[in-house]
């Protein structure tokens, strides 16, 4: 593996110079309107691509210092390891699958149920618009806390409708006007 | 017709009579109850709250209620004062309550309050741990006003001083002379807490230029209005650290919080109190400590626990005095240095918030936020422009935040010490259940604030890459500040270009703005060849 070989600062180092390559190379040409100096009338301004690159050629500078100073330096503690990158992998996908959750269940409620109207109508209405919302929150409260636990109790269980519950009440009853996930998006 | 002539005094007036006689939050026959008043003590009694609950801290609180505030008050001028109220109490509620699982569990329940365990757990131990609650409270309280004070006496003439003598290349150099020391000092690394804020920086470009076209955006539609700050400050400062905390405890498995528990048995009640004798001693290591706390927390970004760090290693440089236990081993001294510093940086980090609008720390991020939510307020020197024939209503609201200030530390010496010593339970309640619900309570905030799922995913990424960033070891403060003083920059050194006609040397113009690059420059030198400025050590 790469980072068994190179210091972890090497690698940030260079993760952070080959970003900040991309970002002036291609990113800002292709990205931002305008020049680095404009000259409208012979008034010379600042144009919008001048932050951005200096911040690139900011970001180059310190990549490369961070990689030459790194070599120099023992060795240290493994920065980021394997296990690492497959948390991020799995919480990704996670937190991808409850906010899918939050966003379908509602819909899906309506449709499975048959309801006369659309779920647009019905997401201020009781109970549609708890439901992506309760759903969404129990799957997130109940993997996370049976993930550190490594079991699944009725305490969890519990904690995973009530924590939720309290969130949605909390918003929604002082605030007629406040809309809780997802409603807003439909 | 004779023009009336406002004075200062009218101004301080104003201030504290927006603070008691502002919007009434309920009537006791017939005599109106101030919301402002209402919500400093409510901020406050959370953050002692939050402050005594390992895993959770000042900012996380701040971060949470801010949607909340805003979603009760709205973003009227009235709102102002009750929503900074709120913040600034759970700000120094916290610092006081991290005391409580430190001296009664041997865990901080704040990272400010690691050196409090050194002497505070060894004194619970002995029995005596009311009494190292009440050196606790005291000292905290003593550091808090001394800091409030200062910073009342000082940053309107810091803003004086910057208006007076600051013109926009200079003030471009300050923000960037600000950036660079965050960065040089927090962390460990000088090029990676330059990383961080230049990606701050960054952030802080997304579709916020001068053209029609919104850059750096990747023609993502949602983006072209710019990353809302509550979304980025969330999502790295919170989210990020939820990640990191969930990942971690899953490694570990879930452990019963608030480590060992210090004996019950406790000698008798009058061991329990302050005496004379032990005010004398206490008194020259509160002070010290106090002092550096309110240095330290004027400087931006270096934070409440460097200052308790030094507050303490300053404690342990005198002697200590026959039949005196030495620092570590429950000497009250050890407390009180610890508190009395690290609650001493609650005031005085709105030094550079109130005078300049630079955030020192991840509190007064949300101080700005809230402040630039609601509007009607801008930091920095204009709110302390003195007019003398019509009301500067921002000076009036300054006022107003200092009359706050000094109200949470009226609660802090009166309330303060009963309520922390009732919260010690609190210490007890497992982070693994905690974290998951400061999570979805994080996302729903994005959510009623920005009302998109989209939003909340931008959140969740910016979790992300708050979760990198502390797990290669980069600071988030220097991201987080660049990302609040971007614009600004941004915006400063374009006028600055412009009116200096165009001049590409525009931050050497005047050699106030020459000796703040310089010195811009020499700090990023001095970090990289003294790593030691910007080492956290522990006294131990």
């Amino acid at each position: 593996m790469l980072h068994r070989v190179l210091k972890p600062d090497v690698i940030l180092g260079a993760v952070t110079v080959v970003f900040a390559l991309v970002l002036l190379l291609l990113w800002i040409p292709n990205d931002i309107k305008g020049e680095v100096i404009n000259v409208v009338r012979r008034r010379k301004s600042i144009g919008d691509p001048m932050a951005p690159t200096l911040t690139g050629i900011l970001l180059l500078l310190c990549g490369a210092m961070l990689m030459l100073t790194g070599l120099a330096r023992p060795k240290g503690k493994e920065a980021f390891s394997g296990g690492n990158a497959v948390f991020v992998l799995v919480s990704v996908l996670f937190l991808t699958g409850v906010v899918g959750v939050m966003l379908f269940a509602g819909p899906a409620l309506v449709t499975l149920l048959g309801a006369a109207e659309e779920y647009r109508q019905l997401r201020a209405t009781l109970p549609w618009k708890y439901v992506g919302f309760l759903l969404g929150g129990f799957v997130l409260l109940l993997a996370c806390i049976g993930a550190v636990e490594r079991r699944i109790s009725l305490r969890t269980i519990a904690l995973a409708i009530a924590v939720p519950l309290v969130i949605a009440l909390l918003y929604d009853l002082p605030f007629d006007d406040t809309l809780l996930p997802p409603n807003g998006d439909y | 017709m004779d023009s009336v002539s406002i004075g200062l005094f009218d101004y301080i007036w104003m201030g504290i009579q927006a603070v008691f006689l502002g919007p009434a939050a309920f009537e006791v026959f017939g005599i109106p109850f101030s919301m402002t008043v209402l919500m400093t003590l409510g901020g406050f009694l959370v953050g002692i709250v939050v402050g005594a609950t390992p895993g959770l801290a000042g900012p996380i609180a701040m971060a949470i209620a801010l949607p909340i505030l805003i979603s009760i008050f709205g973003v009227t001028q009235d709102a102002l004062l009750p929503v900074l109220g709120f913040l600034i109490g759970i700000m120094k509620g916290a610092t006081i309550g991290g005391a409580v699982p430190a001296i009664l569990f041997n865990t901080p329940g704040t990272p400010d309050a690691l050196t409090t365990t050194y002497d505070g757990f060894p004194m619970a131990q002995q029995g005596k741990a009311g009494k190292a609650l009440r050196i606790a409270h005291l000292s905290s309280a003593s550091g808090d006003t001394f800091s409030d004070i200062v910073l009342i006496f000082t940053a309107p003439f810091l803003a004086i001083l910057v208006e007076r003598f600051l013109d926009l290349p200079e003030k471009t150099a300050l923000i960037l002379l600000s950036l660079s020391f965050v960065a040089a000092l927090v962390g460990n690394n000088i090029w990676k807490g330059l990383i961080a804020a230049a990606l701050g920086l960054l952030a802080a470009q997304v579709a916020t230029g001068d053209e029609f076209y919104p850059r750096l955006t990747l023609q993502f539609q949602p983006l072209a209005g710019g990353i809302p700050v509550g979304v980025v400050v969330l999502g790295v400062l919170i989210v990020g650290e939820v990640f990191k905390s969930i990942e971690d405890m899953i490694r570990e498995g879930a452990s019963r919080p608030g480590g060992e528990a210090s004996p019950t048995a406790t000698t008798s009640p009058a061991a329990q109190r302050i005496s004379a004798g032990d005010l004398r001693s206490l008194v020259p290591t509160m002070g010290l400590s106090a002092m550096i706390g309110t240095v330290i927390g004027a400087l931006p970004g270096v934070g409440s626990t460097l200052a308790a760090t030094l507050g303490y290693s300053a404690a342990r440089l005198r002697k200590s005095g026959p039949g005196e236990l030495a620092l570590g081993q429950g000497n009250p001294r050890g407390v009180a240095a610890t508190e009395a510093a690290n609650s001493a940086v609650s005031g005085a980090n709105l030094i550079p918030v109130l005078s300049l609008g630079i955030p020192g720390n991840a509190a007064a991020v949300f101080l700005i936020l809230a402040m630039d939510s609601i509007g009607g307020f801008n930091p920095g020197p204009s709110a302390f422009k003195f007019t003398t024939t019509s009301v500067n209503t921002e000076l009036v609201l300054a006022f107003g935040i200092f009359t706050t200030m000094l109200l949470a530390n009226g609660f802090n010496w009166t309330i303060g010490g009963l309520f922390m010593r009732s919260v010690g339970v609190l210490a007890r309640v497992p982070k693994h259940l905690l974290m998951p619900s400061v999570l979805l309570l994080t996302l729903t905030a994005v959510y009623v604030q920005e009302t998109s799922m989209t939003m909340v995913a931008v959140t969740l990424a910016f979790g992300f890459l708050g979760y990198f960033m502390r797990r290669l070891d980069m600071s988030i403060l220097p991201f987080v500040i660049a990302f609040i003083l971007g614009f600004r920059l941004e915006d400063s050194a374009r006028r600055a270009f412009e009116a200096t006609g165009a001049d590409p040397w525009f931050l050497f113009s005047s050699p106030i703005s020459i000796a703040l690059i310089t010195l811009s420059v020499l700090i990023v030198i001095a970090a990289f060849f003294f790593p030691i400025l910007n080492s956290r050590r522990s006294p131990r």
